[in-house]
Parts: C-alpha cells; structure tokens; sequence
C-alpha cells in the first residue's frame, strides 16, 4: 500500500514516498487474449494500488538479490510474445536512469550491468520472470524474480473479475504508423467524463504566510513583499532567496549564488534532495510522478539536474497549452542545493458540465484525414501515442493526447520532428498543437 | 473483309475494353475484383477460451464497411417437435444458432478495424462481412468456443472430493 502520510483536503501529499514517482505512464494488466489499462481513478484506486504496490515489491526484491545480468535478451521487435501471457506491464514516458530507478525504489545503486535505462518493465505471474525494458538497446532483459508472499495471478484474477473494458495495442494491427505506446479501449462505449472548475493552489490558504516562511528557513525578520500591480507579488530577503507568486498563481522559488560542484553531480542525490525539498516546501499533489530528468552540464560537466514533475487528476494526466509549456512542478538541483523550483497547480474539483468521450478510433479517423495534411502542411508519418488527459486552456476539459512524428519539407528538404496533437475529447476539434 | 468477321472483330474489342475497365487499376492500389484488404491481427477460428471479452481488431483501407455477426449456439434442452434443428458443424449437438448482435462499421482513415465482443459460454460463430469502396466482397467466418470455468473448476473438485471419499 501507499505510504504517503499526511494528505490534507485538497489532495497535496506532504510526506511523499518517493517510489510513488514511479508511477508509470501507462499499468497494463495482460491476460492472454485480453489487455486492461489500469486508471488510478475512484472507481479502481484500490487495485490500481495493490497491483503497483505489488509491482514495487517485486522490484525491489530483484534490486536487492545478487543478479548483476539477465538471463536472457529478447528483441523489442516483437512484443507479442510477452503480453500473450498472464503479466503486468509498466510503461514509463520516458527513458529513465537504471541508477535513478533503483534509487527511486530504495537501492544504493543499478546492479544491472547491461541495462543504461529503464523504460518498461514486464512482471510475469507464472513463473515469476520479470523483464526489463531498455530502448536505448531496443532489449527486454529477462531475471528471475521472487514473488514470496505476493500473488500476481490473483491480482490479474481480480482484475479479470472487474469486468474492465478490453484495450489494444494498435501496433499489433499496424506496426509501421503505430507504436508500442498506443494502447487504447478497443471500444469507448459511452464513457462520460466531467470538465473541471481550477483554482489557485494557494487561493484561500490560511496558511499561505507559514508556506512561504518556509521557504526561508521559517525566519520572516529580513523579509520584504513587493506587490507588482498586475498581481504578482515577490518575497525577497534580498540576499539569497526569492519567492515570486503571479497573478495566476504560478509561484517560483529561486536562489542566487548557489556553488558550482568541484565532482560530477550524481541522479540519485539530485532526486532525494528534490523529494525532501517539495516535501518541505508545499509537498506533492496525491498523483504525482516523475515526467523527466535533465542533466544540467557546464562543459562537459554534470553539475546538477532538472527534474519534471506532472500530476494526474482521477488518473487522467494534467496537460498545458503551448503558450505555457512546462510542468507541473521543475526543481533544478545544482550540486546539492535547490537553485529553482517552479509550482504551476491548480485545485481541481469535477463541474456539472460532462462531456461524451470519442473512440480512439474517430479520433485517429479525423487526425489523419487528408483534410488535416493540407491545412497544417504537415503529414503525419507514424503514431507514438495516444491518452485520455484533462487540457488546462479556459476550461479544464477531457481531451485526447496524440504524441505523433510528423514529415515536412522545408525549403525542398523533408524533415521529421514529433509534436502533440490536443483534440477535444466530445468535440473531435484540434485545440492545440505543439 | 466480310460483314461476319467484322462483328468477330467488333465483338472480341468490346470483350477486351470491358476487361481492361474491369480491372483498371485505382490509385490505391486496390481492384475491382480484388479481395477487399482486411487483415485480421489474430484469426481466432478454432480457439477455446475460458474469456469472456474477446477483441476482433483488423488493419483496412479507408472507406471499407464491415458489418459484424455474432451467433451463438443455442443446445437445445429439451427436444422439441416444433422448430426445425439444425446441428452444429460437428454435428454432436442438437439446437440452433441464434444472433446475439450485429454491428455495423465503416473504416476510417486510420485504417482501423477494432470490436469487442462478449462471448457466451458454448459455441459462437463470428460472421464478418466485408466490402471495400470498389464493392469488392469478402466474408470471414471465426468459430469459437468459451468454455465455463466454474463449472469446469466445480467438475474438477467434484472429482477430487469423489476421490477423497474413496480413500476415507
């Protein structure tokens, strides 16, 4: 189970285990003929839990055992072969560390030689393999787990019982436009979602002063406000530290004057400076999760890290336009000090307004009509991935993700770039592209 | 040349146009005549399953319409003198196949086929009938059997138990 600690009404956990930054992009449950998606959403928290509780708990136990390599190496090509069987899937969103992985999950370092990174992992019910992804090397690499006390097929059982709508991976129909990402309900039904209403994170919080002390050691005596007219207002002790909350509530944390490294700054101590820091500092939305790592270089040089951080609402990530394309949460870590860290939440509550959700199939329907490649100029080549999101523009409201790859030419040269198609979950309409 | 070879003559060129109109190749590729292009993931005829929820996914050209049948074989309980029963395809049980649904699909551009289909417990019969934008035709018929898993699990302990008995 979850060991997050001190969850307060509004959802922000302020003693967040780490290992819940895990938290994939996509938790599949694989059984033969039939492949579930699970969603930590209300209707199947408790499940979602067990299983990822589970998956952790297997994790861990081979971080732990004294396999340094794989038994086996199997070809990404063809993943047929491993959802066939009875067995959980992780998919993360992107291609993270080994060492932040086995950081994340408790372990001093990666003890898997081969393996550079992590980007997926199969954890088998029957015979207890678990495979690890890494598509650097375009590799699963098969260990022997250890499932002691835990039983995978009676979480698969219980999830065969639920009843849950069947998923496909569009790949095993179309591998050349589609990718191994896209997994979709291979029927909608009618699925209705609510808009949102957002607020600040801090509208209303009594708390507001205390949050802000903290942010310099709880001592206020050196601090001065500056009150912008258009709202935003700055904290300063105007030597070391500023606090910057705008008008539409973003607020940015930033130190000055923070230390260059004299040795290479290492991933697992930027994450755990970074969790104790958000922690501290406001804490983390209950369904928070590592979107990516950057290393920050000088030369050529690691002297720290930026860590991205998004947040999911009824396990529907939260996504932002393309005028505001950050995270829900950035930390830059440098050495071992928080040089920024910037917090773009909103409270979220479900409105009366529901909207009907499209197939993904329609969807995909509109997205590669002939139409849309003569107004864009652009002609989608290949499909990386496709999710149901909630869309911060006016309204929060559901949409369809399509991470795609597009082809181009420019100035008679063809060029391939990916980019995000945003569509209107009930209306089908292209709201945004980036 | 005589009148009557002309006609040869004229008949064997109105022959020959017809044929090259016939199968005139269209821009994608696809004929008049031609199998419509529907190319299932995974052609389940035969399969024995213990599933309920099964999913039929295919890869089409735009434009294609299918249209989806499933029937279910009803074993008769009792022998009945009024309706007329047909056996099944291996003939070991008397009933008759009944329509549990039908559903309709055109392909988009995506190019996408995807049902999800709930099977019953005994014999069901997947009818897929397919026509592309030239009007070619094609049928595809999947036999498949769920089997009951409790009933199989209650049959299995009911053994065991026998069993048990024995040895007290």
């Amino acid at each position: 189970m979850f060991q997050n600690k001190g969850k307060e009404a509004s959802g922000i956990v302020s003693q967040y285990d780490k290992s819940n930054l895990l938290r994939p992009d996509k938790l599949i449950v694989n059984m033969g003929e039939k492949h579930v998606l699970l969603t930590e959403n209300k209707q199947n928290a408790e499940t979602y839990q067990k299983v990822f509780g589970d998956c952790k708990a297997l994790l861990r136990a081979l971080l732990h055992s004294a396999q340094t390599q794989a038994g086996q190496r199997i070809p990404t090509e063809n993943p047929e072969p491993l959802r066939s069987g009875r067995n959980i899937e992780m998919r993360f969103n992107f291609s993270i560390s080994a060492d932040a992985f086995a950081q994340l999950l408790g372990a001093d370092q990666n003890p898997w030689e081969e393996i550079d990174y992590v980007d997926g992992v199969i954890l088998s019910a029957a015979d207890s393999k678990i495979y690890i992804l890494d598509d650097s090397q375009n590799m699963y690499f098969q260990f022997d787990g250890s499932q002691g006390d835990l039983n995978l097929e009676h979480a698969i059982s219980q999830v065969e019982k639920s009843n849950a709508p069947a998923y496909i991976f569009f790949n095993d129909i179309n591998p050349e436009l589609y990718g191994a990402d896209v997994v979709v309900p291979a029927e909608m039904g009618t699925v209705k979602l609510p808009v949102l209403a957002a607020e600040k994170e801090n509208a209303g919080s009594d708390k507001m002063k205390e949050n802000i002390a903290k942010f310099f050691d709880d001592d206020i005596s050196a601090m001065s406000v500056i009150k912008d007219p258009d709202g935003t207002v700055i904290y300063t002790d105007r030597e070391q530290k500023s606090v910057r909350i705008d008008g539409a509530g973003i607020l940015e944390y930033v130190r000055y004057n923070v230390g260059i490294p004299e040795t290479d700054a290492e991933v697992k101590e930027a994450l755990q400076i970074s969790t104790d820091f958000i922690n501290k500092h406001l804490g983390f939305p209950y369904d928070s999760y590592i979107a990516d790592i950057e290393a920050v270089t000088m030369g050529d040089r690691t002297i720290g890290y930026l860590i991205k951080y998004k947040y999911r609402y009824e396990g529907l990530p939260v996504v932002f336009d393309s005028a505001n394309d950050s995270s829900a949460i950035e930390i830059e870590i440098i050495g071992d000090q928080v040089k920024r860290c910037k917090r773009q939440l909103r409270r979220l509550s479900p409105k009366t307004e529901i909207k009907t959700i499209k197939s993904p199939v329609d969807i995909l329907d509109i997205l590669l009509t002939e139409d849309i490649k003569i107004f864009s100029g652009e002609s989608i080549s290949h499909i990386n991935d496709m999710y149901l999101a909630y869309f911060e523009g006016h309204d929060i409201i559901p949409v369809w993700v399509v991470d795609v790859t597009i082809e181009k030419m420019e100035r008679g040269i063809k060029l391939r770039e990916n980019k995000q198609y945003i569509i209107g979950a009930e209306s089908g309409v292209i709201l945004d592209r980036k | 040349m005589s009148r009557k070879t002309l006609i040869s003559i004229f008949v064997v060129t109105v022959i020959l146009v017809f044929n090259m109109l016939l199968y005139a190749e269209p821009s994608d590729g696809a004929r008049k005549g031609d199998a419509p292009v529907f190319e299932l993931v995974k052609n389940l005829d035969g399969m024995k399953t213990f599933e309920e929820d099964l999913v039929i996914s295919a890869k089409s050209k735009e434009d294609t319409t299918v249209v989806l049948y499933h029937y279910w074989f009803k074993v008769d309980e009792e022998k009945s003198i009024i309706a007329k029963k047909k056996t099944n395809s291996t003939g070991s049980d008397s009933g008759e196949w009944r329509l549990v649904t039908s559903e309709d699909a055109t392909i988009g551009a995506s190019g996408i086929y995807a049902k999800q289909v709930s099977l019953k417990i005994g014999k069901n019969k997947i009818v897929l009938k397919i026509k592309d934008r030239d009007g070619n035709r094609k049928t595809q018929i999947m036999n498949m059997e769920r089997m009951d898993k409790e009933a199989l699990t209650n049959y299995i302990n009911n053994i065991i138990l026998k069993d048990v008995d024995k040895d007290i």
